[in-house]
């Protein structure tokens, strides 16, 4: 049996489900508002040109668009360097220690943004972290919100930084490459 | 850096002394600005608006490309190169008429190829291509192009048929397979009937007609026939021609007008067919009347209001009436069986 694809009398509805996550997944990996919404926009035509082909498995299509946003932010990182480079014949050169921690700085942002949204994460644990780094809330307002008590709050914190030192050491980092 | 260490550390310190990564991550806390999320529906619109244009040429061309090969193929189906009409039936009559492979009983479109059965007292009378063609059971054939310039009847069974063509090119081919007789018709009005004890008999009004028969003992008899001329064979003789009686010439220039009638659309009485009851009319002809003469007297039957004359089939016989004498002519039912 052949997957349900996505048509494109879905797209409204898929805009309003998930363009507030792409567009803090973005936002997060350039820190540009404006740049974020100009690469949402430039992902979603080619979106909805695959959509338009058939090519869309309903199933995964939310994860596709995803995948297509961090693809557009690399390549605009690269687009960044190749810019940084011009004229011709002329590239700055750049030392090996700098090269590496912007290549880094990048990778922390995805791996730090993928990892606050990762469907593996237990819900409770993922709430505290969003509370407290998103919306920074104090402890006593997330126990409040969550109707949990401080160490248990403390508890889970730990559980969700731990998390994320996973998530670091699978892409070949460190917690110490946050600070 | 210990990982419960920096979780303390993020529960304890504001979010000035967070590591940068972290501290930036607030500003990630966004919603889609609705400007962006226009522009975005925006797309969606444009494109579905360039689908449904494509859709609609797609559909268009498939539509085109359609309409072509119904074209081609109804040209090649039914009249390549001969500018033949389509074969269309134009009257059936009594019961068991079939048409293989058509749950119609009566279909109004007769396609090449397929066999037609025709019960015993059935009657075909049909339009093919310039040919009116009347085709009596029992009888099971089927009519087919032969070439460019004619067709052909293969009968499989007893049978009679009648065909008139205009003066010119057609050409016409029966053959009983039955009897392993082939015989060549040529001529514009002609008639041609098999039996189930094997006589032949050949009518030809005009044109002329080339009969070659091969019998199953291989023995071959050619004879050429000419308009005026009746050609009778018995079973197993060589047969004999001989001038075509004035009565036979007459019945079939009047089979030759009702079938132009048939053709135009007027309806037609088949009074050489006996219908012994109000039920055998009804069912023969689709209807049955009850005409009102003005002095009081009716009849029933089936009947045809001409200009100046009321045709009418009864059980009894077929006979005309003035139209002045006629009051009414309204439609009924066949009385019970026992007053048939």
């Amino acid at each position: 049996m052949s997957a349900q694809k996505v048509s494109l009398d879905e797209l409204d509805e898929l805009i309003d489900r998930v363009g507030d996550e792409l567009f803090a997944y973005l936002t997060a990996l350039t820190r540009d508002p404006e740049r974020a919404a100009d690469l949402l926009q430039s992902v979603f035509v080619r979106f909805i040109e695959q959509v338009g082909r058939g090519r869309i498995e309903r199933r995964t299509a939310e994860h596709y668009l995803k995948r297509m946003c961090r693809n557009a932010f690399i390549d605009l990182t690269r687009a960044d360097k190749r810019t940084a480079a011009l004229p011709e014949g002329f590239e700055i050169p750049e030392p090996e220690r700098e090269k590496k921690i912007r290549a880094d700085s990048h990778r922390v942002r995805i791996v730090l943004t993928e990892a606050l949204s990762d469907p593996e994460l237990e819900p409770v644990v993922q709430t505290v972290l969003r509370l407290r780094l998103l919306e920074e809330l104090d402890v006593g307002s997330i126990c409040e919100q969550t109707g949990s008590s401080r160490s248990t709050v403390q508890r889970l914190m730990r559980k969700g930084v731990a998390f994320l030192a996973e998530r670091f050491r699978e892409a070949d980092l460190t917690l110490a490459d946050i600070e | 850096m210990n990982s419960d260490d920096l979780a303390d550390r993020l529960l304890e310190e504001p979010h000035e002394k967070w590591p940068p990564h972290l501290r930036s991550l607030r500003e990630t806390n966004v919603r889609l600005p609705e400007t962006t999320r226009a522009l975005l529906k925006r797309e969606v619109k444009k494109a579905k608006a360039a689908q449904a244009r494509r859709t609609w040429l797609v559909r268009s061309a498939a539509l085109l490309l359609l309409g072509c090969g119904v074209a081609i193929g109804s040209w090649m189906y039914f009249g390549r190169g001969t500018g033949m009409e389509s074969v269309a039936v134009l009257h059936a009559r009594g019961g068991g008429i079939q048409i293989a492979g058509s749950p119609e009983r009566s279909p109004k479109v007769l396609p090449l190829g397929q066999s037609i059965v025709l019960g015993p007292g059935s009657s075909l009378l049909l339009a093919f291509g310039p040919l009116s063609i009347e085709a009596r059971g029992p009888a099971n054939f089927r009519i087919e192009r032969k070439d460019a310039s004619g067709f052909s009847f293969a009968a499989q069974s007893p049978s009679a048929f009648v065909a008139f063509a205009p003066p010119g090119d057609p050409h016409v081919a029966i053959e009983w397979q039955f009897s392993a007789t082939r015989i060549e018709l040529t001529g514009t009005m002609l008639s041609a009937s098999s039996t189930s004890d094997r006589r032949l008999k050949v009518s030809i009004l005009e044109g002329a007609v080339n009969l070659e028969e091969t019998r199953s003992d291989g023995s071959a008899i050619s004879r050429k026939l000419s308009a005026g001329q009746a050609f009778e064979r018995p079973a197993d003789g060589p047969g004999h021609a001989y001038s075509l009686p004035p009565k036979e010439r007459d019945h079939l220039q009047k089979l030759q007008q009702r079938l132009q009638d048939l053709r135009a659309g007027k309806p037609v009485i088949d009074a050489e067919v006996r219908l012994e009851s109000e039920r055998a009319i009804a069912a023969h002809y689709g209807a049955l009347h009850l005409v009102t003469l003005k002095d009081g007297r009716d009849y029933r039957g089936y009947a045809i209001r001409g200009e100046r004359q009321v045709t009418l089939h009864t059980p009894s016989s077929v006979f005309v009436l003035d139209s002045g004498s006629v009051s009414s002519i309204t439609p009924t039912k066949p009385e019970t069986e026992s007053e048939e």
